[in-house]
């Protein structure tokens, strides 16, 4: 089918046509060559396209990026799509779709070599099926073309059979190469099988099944928690063989089971020599409380006292990890500085407060609240207390003046598009918003020397150097320290303030010219100046010991993070610290509130005074259960819920210096307990004509809620719903809420899948139910990982394969020689344009030599040899007739009179009165006319000439 | 500006402008022409005593005007292109294939009108090419690029508004991939943005949906409930008003039943009732309103797949116990020819297609209380406690290949083997004589948990009905499959591996035969997020920013060469024609 894209081109058909008239060429055949050349031109403009069978199609390479990919798979797969790009021909196009977890689109179907592969794609998962999704929408649907998938064919998530039925049903066949691990030597859990929940005291079984190449001594250990409870060596034999475990299950909560295997030869994934497995424990969870004194706390002591089941732990002991804090009803902090939290380990905490239903408590201390660094943290907004400095409330003026390391590699990033720079001018920014209008604050950025960015002045006058502030940006070198001490200690020299401090923000790598700093922070001490610093890195870094000794010889405290996040909240922390408003520490009495009674029933007697207390306040909608006697009226007990959880803050200090006469009282246990018990709440089960049912499957976690189907009407108002933490160690738990749905009359189910190494706890929120919060759940390993019967990859995609009608890609060039025939639109435009370029060269021939209408006359004048014999003889008209396209037309110029035959060749015929029945010579004009018009012809070339 | 060449083998046609020069040098046509004859006297003569003499080739204007000529159609035929600053930009089309664009509003669906608004846009501004991106479940390339509106409307031929969901953002996402920051995106849907606010310069959202009221079917099931099948109907309003709507169910050939329903605001109305599992097809329709798609629903009857089981014990009372227990789980078939279970007491060949399940009770007998290893995670003993069992066996230990599943310490009391078919063989260790497993109720868990394992690996659908946009598993033996869908399509799978997920595409229902048998699923429009039509809006978001930076883009340059060409060639037809050019 013929078709013409542009055909406003045809336009120019009538111009054409028209200089074709008015200006003849001087033979009719030529200007039937001339009239094919514009045509052939004008076609070619429009576009003129004819509908053809073509192989031309698209290829999309599906490149699998996992980690179970070998470590030069990267390589291999640019050689093939280097490979593929120099065969392929004008019309095809090449796509690549990368992928991991996520099958993210590299390069859209073009025409152009790849560049290289540059997108994240989360190497803990084989998303194939997802990928091949994405290569097929990259191929027309009316389009030819095969997607090449380069992988183990180790594939995770959703079984690829379905993008290959859908493949097979467009048309589009999926070829492989199979690029592997060696597998021979692979040791690997198999599967790791333990009761997903268990009653206290029952006895289990784990049962962990390892498949071995050949036959081998290999150890193996199993830990509950941190705890080694069994660990040995056996000698296993090739193929299967079974671990089993026996355990006694404790207290109530969740129990992490971890098993590993060493020792074994070559094996090329270690990855999945370790397994875990979670085992919840039903019944009434205990409560942690994480101090410094561990077991030995007051609190623990006067809480068992109150009867109440409580586990202590330092901080340290605490890893903060969902399925840690699964373990326990309620976590109490009893003045634990955030700074030993952690900002994950506080996400993580707020998070689980709010989504299953847990509590939380904090008791105050000097490192409690503000002063411990929780102002401006995670945790903040789940807190019924703010922990703002009040200005009403300051008693004395503060000058600060802050010295940031600007060196070259506060340049690196920090997330989020920052750099460390930015979090430490952010970090500055909360010291001015901290501090009074009557503070005083300056700034110097430092480098191989101090830059002044804000002259010391008070808070007020300096606040419009934020954006200044804001704007201090990383410029090389490494920070001086002495310089920065000297030029810091010449500003806050000439502070009005009562307090004076300097806050040293270094990076605890790269600290320089360290040695001279005693004298200078010595001279400071005896100014009755404080220096803090502020350390980017860890404790184990090069310079942290010369930081530490800083702050300690400057009296002030040393905070390290190698978490740039924190760095904000650190600056905020070492604020209160030095502006010693937030702690009262006083002997203050409190009264209990009616908002008591909320939490729990009244001691018999009046509390007596608190030894002192974080001074905040309390935040709208919280309920107040103690309040201070002294002229602040500050909250002693506030509580609220926070989503589903309970959060409790006891403002006093549980256990220590400033307990006061509380700890002496006859009833604080009991006092203690009341809090502790309204924060870990007490869990109902659901109704019986409800069960829930929680299932790992093909790694996908599946919540089924089912029914009594004889039930009169369905037990709630509105759809229950799922709330979600996905929590991996070391990082805030990401949350998710998924609605159950009614799959089918009398039960109700939701999936939810679970991620590589992640945990997923899940909270089922039925309304009018409590939540329930369900056993935490985990994979054993990442699934990229799991050990494969041989052959299983490249089973599952020949499996592809043969549904789609692909193959097992060995020469990968031939790939476009096997792409689908279809028809499509192909442009005529270079053959046209080629032929115009023909037509005209033939017409400048015939013009120029006469050879064409020579060569053409030749045959007819075989058939009449004696045309030519004859000098004057008229040919018949008949045997003429068909040179009449070549020769040149009758003019209506009079003709010359007859010649004889020429000597000189007869290009294009006999002449012009040769060919055509010439008009009688000057029939209707007499001599005299031929020769005025032949006067008027030279007279005009002459003027030309001219 | 470096210009480039599509077809750069169009090169060798240069060959034409030394074949013109060989023309002007080789052949000097004594030419014809008329001269007056005042002048043929003045004509020169030189003198033959002079001898040779040198002439300078004279060239003249038309050489090189053809020169030029053949020169620029050589280049046009090889496609140049460059890159150049362009005021128009290509456009990328992303449409909403979503069925809420079926709701008509007026007398026209909210596609058609987005299709005339695409029509006008095109006729107002056409594009220099376009691509048209289709966002059903997952986004989908609609053709290769096109540039005039006649090729665009074939195109949209293919957007029938059948998608249970559309995936607007991953389609943008892929239109921005294709387009490089370059192309302009337009959205053509039925509902504002999630944001109410286009940020990109290079995007346009149009609505042409409307707040309209819809009553909609939105869950249906039919499942088995012993001799019953229990069904699910739920039927929602949409509508900020109550609404009352008549609902029709026809089960089978029996009269349709027809209740009226009145619904309140935003209500989701869910009907349970039972029907004999011998009504061959459910049908349930709502009154008409203005999404048609999501007002009927068919459910076919569920699979209710059977295991025929040969029992072949030699022992009287194991046989019976055995043959009681398989009929108390009904997953048992009335015939046992052919058999898919064997169940006996020795290794003898079952049958190309049977499973196995040997009842050994040989040898040395032990009876164990306890505790038992169950690997609770296999589908064998799913729900299996043995709290209370004594289970007497044969000490012995498992077999090369067997996978135990119970085992009372070391001794495997139940375990699996697969062969190269892909057919299980299962080994009890049992003996029944000094047991109390089979009074337990862990026996018949057990035989429903094997016979369950059993149903779901014979090939066959997996289920009866579907939603609509998501896949049917059938398992096949490896034969070739051939789908009907509702609309008359058929899709031949020559070969299938053992498992295929069939995709709908389209509500209705789904014909599947494999090798001599026909089966029959129902997909249904069941969407509520889609038929809730409350959200629904015309007009339009963003706007394509008319910035006057420098785009670049690759533009074939044939027309200008080509026109160059044509206006050479008028030229030199004028010369030629009235014969003024110097030769």
């Amino acid at each position: 089918m013929l078709t013409a894209f542009q055909p406003v081109w045809f336009l120019l058909l009538i111009p054409l046509a028209t200089a074709w008239v008015v200006w003849p060429l001087p033979a009719r055949g030529l200007k039937w060559l001339r009239a094919v050349v514009f045509l052939l031109v004008v076609l070619a403009l429009a576009q003129l396209a004819l509908k053809l069978p073509d192989r031309a199609g698209t290829v999309v390479v599906v490149a699998d990026r996992s980690e179970s990919m070998p470590l030069d798979a990267d390589a291999s797969q640019k050689e093939i799509i280097r490979l593929l790009y120099r065969s392929m021909g004008p019309r095809d196009q090449l796509g690549i779709v990368s992928f991991g977890r996520d099958a993210v689109v590299e390069q859209s179907p073009q025409h152009t070599e790849f560049g290289g592969f540059t997108a994240r794609v989360g190497p803990d998962h084989s998303s194939l099926n997802d990928a091949i999704e994405s290569g097929l929408s990259l191929i027309p649907a009316d389009g030819g073309g095969r997607i090449l998938v380069l992988s183990d064919g180790k594939w995770t998530g959703k079984d690829p059979a379905a993008a290959s039925a859908r493949a097979a049903g467009r048309g589009v066949a999926v070829d492989y190469r199979l690029i592997t691990r060696p597998q021979v030597s692979d040791v690997a859990f198999q599967s790791f099988l333990a009761p997903q929940s268990v009653q206290p005291g029952q006895a289990f079984v784990l049962s962990a099944w390892i498949v071995s190449p050949i036959t081998q001594d290999l150890q193996y250990q199993l830990r509950r928690g941190d705890e080694i409870i069994s660990s040995g060596a056996k000698n296993f034999a090739a193929g299967l063989t079974r671990l089993m475990f026996r355990d006694r299950a404790g207290r109530a909560g969740v129990n992490e089971y971890t098993v590993t295997i060493q020792g074994a030869k070559d094996d090329p994934v270690p990855e999945n020599n370790t397994a875990r497995v979670l085992v919840g424990v039903e019944g009434s969870k205990p409560v942690l409380v994480v101090s410094s004194a561990r077991e030995d706390s007051g609190l623990v002591k006067l809480l068992r006292g109150g009867l109440l089941d409580v586990v202590g732990r330092t901080p340290g002991q605490c890893n903060w990890s969902l399925e840690d804090l699964s373990r326990y009803s309620a976590v109490i902090l009893e003045n634990v500085p955030a700074g030993q939290v952690g900002m994950s380990g506080m996400e993580t905490l707020a998070s689980w407060v709010e989504q299953t239903g847990s509590g939380l408590a904090l008791t105050g201390g000097q490192k409690s609240y503000g002063p411990g660094g929780y102002y401006k943290s995670p945790l903040e907004r789940v807190l019924p207390v703010s922990m703002e400095m009040r200005r009403e409330h300051r008693k004395l003026s503060v000058a600060v003046v802050v010295a940031l390391d600007r060196s070259g590699s506060m340049s690196m990033p920090a997330g989020g598009g920052r750099i460390k720079m930015d979090l430490a001018d952010l970090g500055t920014v909360q010291v001015l918003d901290l501090l009074s209008p009557m503070d005083e604050i300056g700034v110097f950025a430092v480098d191989t020397v101090a830059h002044e960015i804000v002259p010391l002045d008070t808070v007020e006058r300096n606040r419009s150097y934020r954006s200044k502030i804001l704007s201090i940006g990383s410029e090389g070198g490494g920070i001086y320290i002495y310089d920065a001490l000297v030029a810091s200690a010449g500003m806050i020299q000439t502070a009005h303030a009562q307090t004076r401090h300097i806050i040293l923000f270094s990076d605890a790598a790269d600290a320089e010219q360290s040695a001279h700093y005693e004298e200078i922070v010595a001279k400071l001490r005896d100014a009755d100046v404080t220096v803090s610093v502020v350390g980017l890195g860890t404790e184990h870094d090069c310079d942290a010991n010369m930081l530490k000794d800083l702050a300690r010889r400057g009296g002030g405290d040393c905070y390290f993070s190698d978490n740039p996040d924190e760095i904000p909240r650190i600056f905020a922390q070492d604020t209160f610290t030095i502006a010693r408003s937030t702690f009262v520490d006083q002997p203050t009495p409190f009264t209990l509130t009616a908002g008591y009674s909320l939490l729990g029933q009244s001691p018999a007697s009046a509390p007596p005074s608190l030894g002192g207390y974080n001074l905040c306040y309390l935040r709208p909608e919280a309920n107040l259960a103690a309040v201070t006697g002294d002229e602040y009226k500050a909250p002693v007990v506030a509580s609220w819920n926070a989503g589903n959880g309970r959060v409790l803050c006891y403002l006093g200090e549980a256990d220590g210096k400033f307990s006061g006469e509380l700890a002496k009282w006859n009833q604080a246990g009991e006092f203690y307990a009341t809090l502790a018990r309204w924060t870990a709440g007490k869990h109902q089960p659901l109704p019986d004509d409800m069960f829930l049912l929680q299932e790992v499957r093909d790694g996908t976690c599946f919540v089924q809620l089912h029914l009594d189907p004889g039930r009169k009407a369905d037990p709630f108002s509105a759809m229950p719903r799922i709330k979600v933490l996905h929590g991996l160690p070391g990082a805030p738990p990401a949350k998710d809420t998924v609605s159950l749905a009614w799959k089918n009359a009398d039960l109700l189910e939701a999936a939810i899948p679970i991620v590589g190494r992640e945990t997923v706890l899940n909270t089922v929120e039925v309304p009018g139910q409590q939540a329930v919060t369900l056993q935490p759940v985990c994979l054993p390993y990442s699934p990229e990982f799991a050990p494969d019967q041989p052959g299983r990859g490249a089973a599952a995609l020949a499996q592809i394969a043969t549904t789609t009608g692909g193959k097992d890609r060995v020469e990968i060039p031939k790939i476009w020689n096997e792409l689908p025939v279809k028809s499509r639109y192909v442009e005529l435009a270079p053959w046209l344009l080629i032929l115009a370029a023909m037509a005209f060269l033939l017409e400048v021939l015939e013009r120029r030599t006469g050879w064409v209408s020579k060569f053409v006359v030749r045959k007819p004048a075989a058939l009449a040899p004696e045309e030519n014999t004859g000098a004057g003889i008229s040919p018949a008209p008949a045997a003429r007739k068909p040179l009449s396209l070549l020769t040149r037309k009758p003019s209506s110029a009079p003709a010359p009179a007859p010649t004889a035959k020429s000597e000189s060749p007869r290009p294009v015929a006999p002449g012009p009165a040769a060919p055509a029945a010439p008009r009688p010579p000057a029939s209707a004009e007499s001599a005299f006319d031929a020769l005025r018009r032949a006067r008027e012809r030279a007279r005009s070339r002459t003027d030309k000439d001219r | 500006v470096i210009p480039f060449l599509t077809y750069p083998l169009a090169l060798i046609a240069l060959a034409s402008l030394p074949a013109l020069a060989a023309i002007y040098i080789l052949r000097n046509r004594f030419r014809r022409r008329q001269v007056s004859s005042l002048v043929l006297w003045s004509f020169h003569v030189p003198s033959k005593a002079g001898g040779a003499k040198v002439h300078r080739l004279q060239l003249p204007l038309l050489f090189f005007l053809e020169l030029l000529v053949l020169l620029l159609l050589v280049v046009a035929a090889t496609g140049p292109r460059w890159n150049r600053s362009e005021s128009s930009r290509p456009l990328i089309v992303v449409l909403d294939d979503s069925f809420s664009l079926r709701a008509v509003n007026g007398d026209l669906p909210a596609r058609d009108r987005a299709r005339v608004f695409l029509e006008k846009l095109f006729h107002r501004q056409p594009p220099p090419s376009t691509r048209l991106i289709l966002a059903g479940a997952s986004p989908r390339l609609l053709g290769g690029t096109v540039k005039p509106w006649r090729e665009v409307d074939q195109l949209l031929a293919q957007w029938t508004c059948w998608s249970p969901g559309s995936s607007l953002d991953s389609a943008i996402t892929l239109a921005a991939e294709l387009g490089k920051q370059q192309a302009n995106i337009l959205v053509l849907t039925d509902h504002p943005p999630a944001g109410e606010k286009i940020s990109s310069p290079r995007l346009e959202w149009h609505a042409f949906g409307a707040p309209l009221e819809n009553t909609a079917i939105v869950n249906a099931s039919r499942t088995a409930f012993g001799d019953q099948d229990r069904c699910l109907l739920e039927v929602a309003n949409f509508s900020a008003a109550a609404h009352t709507t008549r609902l029709a169910v026809l089960a089978g050939t029996n009269a349709p039943q027809v209740s009226l329903l009145s619904l309140g605001a935003h209500e989701n109305r869910r009907l349970v009732f039972n029907i004999p599992a011998a009504t061959p097809s459910l049908r349930a329709t709502l009154e008409p309103d203005a999404l048609a798609a999501d007002n009927e629903i068919q459910l076919l009857p569920p699979i209710r797949k059977r295991v025929r089981v040969l029992v072949a014990l030699t022992n009287g009372s194991s046989a019976a116990l055995v043959n009681r227990t398989l009929e108390a789980t009904d997953l048992r078939a009335a015939i046992s020819d052919d058999p898919e279970l064997v169940i006996h007491e020795t290794d003898v060949a079952a049958g190309s297609n049977a499973w196995s399940l040997v009842l050994r009770a040989d040898g040395a007998t032990n009876a164990y209380t306890g505790p038992f290893i169950v690997d609770n995670s296999h589908p064998l003993a799913a729900g299996v406690s043995l709290d209370g069992a004594i289970w007497a066996a044969a000490g012995r230990t498992n077999a090369p290949g067997e996978i135990p599943v119970i085992l009372a310490g070391n001794v495997p009391l139940l375990s699996v083997r697969e062969d190269v078919a892909g057919r299980r063989h299962l080994d009890l260790n049992f003996n029944p004589g000094l047991s109390t497993l089979q009074n337990t109720p862990d026996w018949p868990v057990l035989f429903w948990n094997l016979l369950s394992w059993r149903v779901a690996e014979l090939p066959g659908l997996r289920e009866s009905n579907a939603r609509l946009g998501t896949e049917v598993i059938l398992k096949t033996a490896g034969e070739a499959v051939t789908i009907t869908q509702p609309d008359g399509t058929q899709t031949v799978f020559p070969k299938t591996g053992g498992e295929l997920a069939l995709e709908t595409p389209l509500p209705g229902v789904y014909s599947v035969t494999v090798g001599a048998i026909t089966n029959h699923f129902s997909v249904n429009l069941l969407a509520a997020n889609r038929s809730d039509l409350s959200a629904c809006a015309s007009g339009r978001w963003g706007q394509w920013s008319e910035d006057t930076r420098q785009r670049v883009e690759e533009t074939s340059a044939v027309w200008i060469f080509g026109l160059f060409a044509l206006g050479l060639l008028a030229a030199h037809l004028y010369l030629v024609a009235s014969a003024k050019a110097t030769t």
